[in-house]
């Protein structure tokens, strides 16, 4: 029992051990996810973008055709001569990328205008990697597509597409270049990564938005198996070479439709260096992709990339590093709450710790552009803080049956009420205080042992011990041990009572009260008649769970409790000497000794007892004779200070 | 702006030889889809007209099925498909990816060196073919003499293949299986797996290797520790030799 535990360590060691391995599950569970928990878990940090107040970078332009440009000029598709005519007015742009694929021929003279544009201007056309077999490719085709690849790739880890759908032939070979438009969905078809570029046969095929970049700063990609670097720039990706997409606000982009620009006084400079998307936003068509932010015009992510880019607010994942150190920061929290004892604190902690969890996701996304998937150490947190109130509940009624278990006995029950929920002041350990021991034994019982049959001897004891100890209940004492015919209670110890000698005092007087109304029926001379006397002292003693092993007593040991014994064993002769002293015609207070107190007692109950000093009261065991006090009983009945 | 300029680049620099740069080496002769990508160019030239003169920074680079002849001031290279070669300077060419037969003539005092990623190839004047791959790369001579180094400068584990004769039975049988594997085996069989059919005995621990004709050095990959082989040429680098070959005559 020695030895400092401030942990409690001993005691919650199983909850330690089983929260370091929900610790080691979860964060096994975070660096290998299966795809549906991996999506489960993004859409818990999806609310992040709601922190996102940045406007995107205004050199990007979406150029839509929505819902005014399809009511001006009929329902999409169009005649590729009215594309020809939208497009040629964007020929102050620095870069245009195509979100839309033309990949049907339609009447030749419209396709030829298109393409006549085309090659006059910076512009990325658009391949989907879904369709034809990538391998049926037209020799010119796999040429246009090989001078539209990176030409740095060290075996990156791409997705590689076997299926690839371009634009027919004479608008393939007008288009300066190429660049995939695809991006893949998580598991709960949500767009959150923009996959850099594709495996497409040998060529290596930029997305629109690395392409863009490529063509407008004359900066490639490099890319390895584990990193890409574009321009100056590296990129954080995952094992696919896919990155992380920061979402702007929908309403932050600058958008022109399609019928602002064909107004005849389109002013064409209001592109001038700017990087335009062209692409379809109209409901009607569903180039509509389901994004953390909601539903977006695929065009649009192509932008956000662009716009992360050039404000340099790509997200990078938390490395397992940092992430083991966010729960390791949980843990030792945790710790700390279970260190609590009231469970209501816990709770409340343990919900404040989760709540401290998200907004420090938020505050890694705001100001680092780190992402952190928040469901991990919230599911961590769940796990541990539910187990462990489990594991405290169970623990905290073991504790308490073995409380009333070891106490019920000797305690009232309401006082071992008052131990269970007070568990805390509860010192077991063994102690050095101040408390007051009440001693009482029967006088000249031997002789009454012999007289009556041994069955009726021990009902009759039997009786005689319930009254005391209701008595010592009655007043928050607690009952040591029964010795014999001998009763020790203690008082203060094991639970605190300011009131002790008073409480001790009460109680004495209550087991004489007691015993006078058990003699009752038994004349004088009858061996059921009881005579006691009772010895008080109040002093220092070590109290505590002494014993061996299996067999251990909450007791105490101390000069307080031999003088007590001893005060206990004087009142036979006092009463001899006090009854001398009357028949002698002395005046003595009370007609009878029954009850002695200890000077400490004495001292605490003088103004509210009557008391009467034995002076010099030599004491077996004892150098120097002592002061005592005699008890007045029956004058406190009198006093109606028993209730 | 920057479009009109990338244009002009495409337009200017598709006359072969009128590009301001001292050039080492040319661009000889393709076959099937070859591509070159100028220094500080994202792209790839359009309108490839040949012979090409190579500056430094510039980069040859091969898809499947395709092959390219480059002269350079040290003699010529043929550059098997799948492949990447980048101009460094007078004295040297680095192979990023893929293989490479090396022709190089004896020039008095002057060194030539080919790197890859992992190693530099110190050569006097000699016939050798390099190949690149992230788990392993192999440098088989053929004639003349090179030295085999790590770009890292790290001491590598030098086993060397027993010759048949020092060989016990039961060793000599193993190797005759394993000489029949070698058919099977190409060169992008990962080092672990070809260390392990190599009766190889460990020598010393070394810096550089040099190589001897009609030995190939096997070198381990770049995350792993360094280990090189050195046994007789594997018989599908012989025939892949045999292949560029054709080339160099």
């Amino acid at each position: 029992m020695a030895g400092v535990d401030w942990l409690g360590f001993t005691k919650k060691r199983g909850i330690y051990l089983l929260a370091a391995i929900f610790l080691l599950l979860v964060y096994t569970l975070a660096l290998q996810p299966p795809a549906r928990i991996e999506s489960f878990a993004s859409a818990v940090s999806d609310g992040y973008f709601d922190w996102n107040t940045r406007k995107p970078s205004d050199q990007l332009v979406f150029l839509e055709i929505e819902n005014t440009s399809v009511q001006a000029f009929g329902r999409w598709p169009w005649s590729r001569d009215l594309v020809a005519q939208g497009l040629k007015r964007l020929e102050a742009a620095e870069v245009i990328g195509l979100d839309m694929l033309f990949s049907e021929p339609t009447s030749a003279d419209k396709d030829e205008q298109l393409a006549e544009v085309l090659t006059t201007l910076p512009i990325i056309g658009g391949v989907f990697l879904n369709g034809p077999q990538a391998k049926t490719l037209s020799e010119q085709a796999y040429s246009q597509l090989l001078l539209s690849s990176l030409t740095q790739v060290q075996s990156p880890q791409l997705i590689d597409s076997e299926l690839a759908e371009l634009p027919i032939e004479i608008i393939n070979t007008s288009l300066p270049f190429l660049a995939a438009l695809n991006i893949a969905p998580d598991a709960d078809h949500k767009f959150r990564r923009y996959p850099l570029a594709f495996w497409l046969q040998d060529a290596v095929l930029p997305n629109l938005g690395v392409q863009m970049w490529r063509v407008g700063r004359y900066e490639d990609l490099q890319l390895t198996r584990t990193s890409a670097q574009l321009g100056a720039q590296l990129l954080p990706i995952d094992k696919k070479t896919r990155t992380r997409i920061n979402y702007y606000p929908e309403d932050a982009w600058q958008r022109i439709s399609f019928a602002e620009l064909m107004q005849p006084n389109w002013d064409s400079q209001r592109l001038a260096n700017k990087w335009v998307v062209v692409g379809v936003s109209e409901a009607g068509v569903t180039d509509l992709r389901a994004t953390p932010i909601g539903q977006l015009a695929g065009p649009l992510v192509h932008l956000t990339f662009l716009a992360n880019l050039l404000d340099n607010t790509l997200l990078a994942n938390l490395t397992n590093l940092q992430l083991l150190f966010v729960f390791l920061t949980v843990f030792i929290l945790l710790l700390a709450i279970w260190q609590l004892s009231l469970p209501w604190l816990r709770f409340g902690l343990s919900l404040l710790l989760g709540v401290g969890i998200y907004f420090a996701g938020v505050a890694g996304y705001a100001f680092f552009n780190l992402w952190l998937e928040v469901f991990y150490p919230l599911l961590f947190l769940l796990a541990a803080a539910v187990t462990g109130e489990i594991w405290l509940f169970v623990a905290n009624r073991a504790e308490t049956a073995y409380l009333r278990s070891a106490f019920s006995s000797y305690v009232a029950p309401s006082l071992v009420d008052e131990l269970v929920q007070q568990g805390s002041q509860l010192q077991l350990g063994g102690k050095k205080q101040q408390l007051t021991v009440l001693f009482s034994d029967l006088r000249g019982f031997t002789p009454t042992t012999e007289l009556l049959e041994t069955e009726e001897l021990v009902s009759h004891l039997n009786r005689y011990f319930g009254l005391m100890i209701d008595e010592i209940h009655q007043h928050k004492g607690t009952l040591d041990k029964l010795i014999g015919d001998a009763v020790m209670a203690l008082f203060n110890a094991p639970l605190a009572d300011d009131d002790h000698a008073y409480n001790a005092c009460l109680t004495a007087a209550g087991m004489m009260q007691a015993l006078k109304n058990f003699n009752r029926h038994y004349s004088a001379s009858d061996p059921h008649f009881l005579r006691m006397g009772i010895g008080i002292n109040t002093g220092e003693a070590v109290v505590g769970n002494i014993g061996a092993a299996n067999r251990f007593n909450f007791t105490a040991i101390g000069d307080a409790v031999n003088t007590s014994a001893r005060l206990e064993s004087a009142t036979k002769e006092v009463n001899l000497d006090w009854q001398a002293a009357i028949k002698a015609g002395e005046n003595k207070p009370s007609s009878q000794v029954d009850i002695l107190i200890g000077e400490q007692t004495y001292l605490a109950v003088k103004d509210r007892l009557p008391c009467y000093p034995v002076n010099n009261l030599e004491l077996k065991g004892k150098a120097a004779p002592l002061n005592a006090w005699v008890l007045d009983w029956q004058k406190m009945i009198q006093q109606k200070l028993l209730l | 702006m920057l479009f009109v300029s990338l244009l002009l680049m495409l337009v200017y620099t598709s006359f072969a030889f009128a590009v301001e740069c001292e050039s080492y080496a040319s661009l000889i002769r393709t076959e099937g889809k070859v591509q070159l990508v100028a220094l500080g160019s994202p792209f790839p030239k359009r309108n490839l007209d040949l012979p090409y003169a190579l500056c430094s920074g510039d980069r040859v680079q091969t898809v499947a099925e395709a092959q390219a002849l480059i002269s350079h001031s040290g003699g010529e290279l043929v550059l098997a498909e799948n492949s990447s070669l980048e101009m460094l300077d007078v004295d040297s060419l680095s192979l990023t990816e893929g293989t490479a037969l090396f022709r190089v003539t004896k020039r008095e005092g002057q060194r030539f060196v080919a790197k890859t990623p992992l190693v530099v190839i110190g050569v006097k004047g000699t016939e050798f073919l390099v190949s690149s791959q992230s788990s392993r790369n192999d440098v088989a001579l053929f004639k003349g003499e090179v030295e085999v180094e790590r770009q890292d400068g790290q001491e590598m584990a030098y086993y060397e293949s027993k010759p048949v004769s020092a060989m016990s039975f039961s060793e000599y049988q193993a190797f005759q299986q394993q000489s029949f594997n070698e058919y099977k085996n190409n060169l992008e069989q990962a080092f672990s797996d070809y260390k392990e059919q190599q009766l190889a005995e460990f020598k010393a621990y070394v810096s550089g290797v040099d190589l001897q004709a009609g030995r190939q050095l096997t070198l381990s990959g770049e995350n792993e520790k360094p280990e090189a082989i050195d046994a007789p040429i594997n018989k599908s680098v012989e025939k892949l030799q045999q292949q560029l070959n054709s080339w160099l005559e």
